[in-house]
């Protein structure tokens, strides 16, 4: 997971330790990329990244930004996902980034935009699901389906 | 012929009694403006009321009652307005936070003899100057420790003093610097002079610096609060590890190293202990538009306010980096703050081709 603001971070990890199920998840969580290089030999191979914009701060974003530009094309194949928070109606006149240039982000990346709010309980619990629900795809662990064929989807949608 | 006996008593009563609604009046208000649980602390500070009527003072329900109470009880007691002022000033000592405080600093001694602290003088010095130029004037000295408390209320014309607004002065007598509060431009001029003549100086001017907490502005400009430590003292304060708020095992973090910079940088900055508390922070901007060289003299300077305001601005500003919502090391104009003393800024331009910086 790859954000500049850790409280995030911790919340939706400790949210998606709390949902998993059978499987077992390791989560990695930095603010910028590149990792330190120090550890690179203790570090698996990275089924799914996730990178989270706070759409109130146009520093999320501009780290964000540079860092995409860092990684190996091999990720995008379905497996990058984008997660804007705090982007809600009532909340809007703090929204320094503009909800079209993260659209356009995702789409120059090709990877899924998932919007949350990581207010209530509730929105955090589905959030997790979801990064699940792809982290299994991803993994490889849903026999039929792989990050390739519902990265593919996106270009049809 | 002349007034029988009984009228002129009678008139003296109903002229006493006139002049006691006002006061009973302000009195009355004063103490349901303030909050129920402050009321017996600040009458005991205010020392008037002894320590048997207070303790017959019943703590009513409503304050209407209780204030009718000690209205009463002051009347029997004959307070005159300079007692009722005095509570004022307890009251607004006690709720100092309330009110946005602006500094004046003094400079230029004129006589340094006058350096010799005698309260006395000063206030008969300072009520000789202000009658001069004003004489329906109410004025009001108490001392709170090293700072003394001065209460001006001032009438229109010939109106009798507006008690409802004064201006407060909080001066230090070892230090050149005033704090002034509720000061109307009509009767500035008034008080500096008064201060200049009664404290010895010759000149003085107002300070940028604004802000509801007078303990925090008095810090600041006294130097009291801890500095951070410069950077050519060797490793002197100890370590602080990171330790991560997730201690599963299954997640790491791969950006410790980057937190410790950040902190590191940030106790540079800020040092550890408390910050002075401050409410918001102006910068002014005026610079031109650096443009192609035809439009940018036809384009008029560029003016714009930038504000930031919270309950304890330089608390957050220490949180911004470590939090994550800007980068380390933090702009300078937002670090220099405490050390110059001032927040509100006025940033121009150079005369010069180049970038602008901020100025004074």
């Amino acid at each position: 997971m790859v954000g500049s603001e850790e409280g995030h971070r911790e919340l939706i990890a400790n949210t998606i330790l709390r949902e998993t199920g059978a499987f077992n998840v390791k989560i990695h969580t930095t603010s910028s990329l590149p990792l330190p290089f120090e550890r690179d030999h203790l570090r698996p191979r990275f089924d799914m990244i996730v990178f989270l914009i706070n759409l109130h701060s146009q520093y999320s974003l501009s780290n964000i930004i540079s860092s995409v530009a860092l990684m190996d094309a091999y990720f995008f194949l379905g497996k990058v996902c984008f997660l804007a928070t705090k982007g809600r109606h009532k909340k809007v006149q703090h929204c320094l980034v503009d909800i079209s240039m993260v659209k356009d982000l995702a789409d120059k990346y090709l990877s899924l935009l998932i919007q949350a709010e990581l207010e209530d309980e509730e929105d955090v619990v589905w959030t997790a699901k979801r990064l699940l629900n792809m982290l299994k795809i991803c993994a490889g662990l849903v026999p039929g389906m792989s990050s390739l064929y519902t990265g593919s989807l996106l270009k049809i949608v | 012929m002349a007034p029988t006996p009984g009228s002129a008593k009678k008139a003296r009563r109903e002229s006493i009694s006139a002049m006691d609604e006002c006061l009973s009046e302000f009195i009355k208000r004063m103490i349901v403006r303030m909050p129920l649980a402050e009321v017996p602390a600040t009458l005991k500070m205010w020392g008037f009321l002894a320590e048997k009527d207070l303790q017959s003072l019943t703590l009513w329900k409503s304050k209407e009652g209780l204030a009718m109470e000690i209205v009463n009880l002051c009347e029997s007691k004959k307070a005159t307005i300079d007692h009722a002022a005095d509570l004022d000033i307890v009251y607004h000592h006690i709720n100092s936070k309330k009110k946005l405080w602006c500094v004046y600093q003094m400079s230029v001694l004129s006589d340094s003899e006058m350096n010799v602290t005698d309260v006395a003088k000063f206030q008969a010095i300072f009520k000789k100057s202000v009658y001069s130029v004003l004489k329906n004037v109410t004025i009001n000295f108490r001392e709170f420790g090293e700072a003394l408390w001065i209460r001006i209320a001032c009438g229109k014309d010939c109106m009798k003093p507006n008690q409802y607004r004064p201006t407060f002065v909080v001066y230090h007598t070892q230090t050149p610097y005033a704090f002034f509060n509720g000061i109307t431009s009509a009767h500035r001029s008034m008080i500096c002079q008064g201060l200049l003549l009664a404290a010895g100086y010759r000149h003085i001017q107002e300070l940028d610096l604004k802000s509801r907490s007078l303990e925090s502005m008095q810090d600041m400009l006294f130097k009291k609060f801890s500095q951070p430590f410069q950077s050519h003292h060797p490793r002197s304060l100890p370590e602080k590890s990171c330790t991560p708020a997730i201690v599963d095992k299954k997640v790491s973090y791969e950006n410790i190293k980057e937190k410790e910079r950040i902190q590191h940088v940030m106790h540079e900055t800020f040092g550890d202990g408390p910050l002075p508390k401050l409410e918001y922070a102006a910068y002014k901007l005026e610079t031109s538009f650096n443009g192609e060289p035809g439009i940018a003299e036809k384009i008029e300077p560029f003016r714009c306010l930038v504000k930031f305001s919270g309950p304890h601005l330089l608390e957050s500003f220490r949180t911004l980096a470590p939090s994550g919502l800007a980068e380390a090391p933090l702009s300078s104009l937002l670090t220099c703050i405490p050390h110059r003393g001032r927040n509100i800024f006025k940033i121009t331009e150079k005369k010069q081709p180049s970038n602008s910086q901020a100025e004074n």
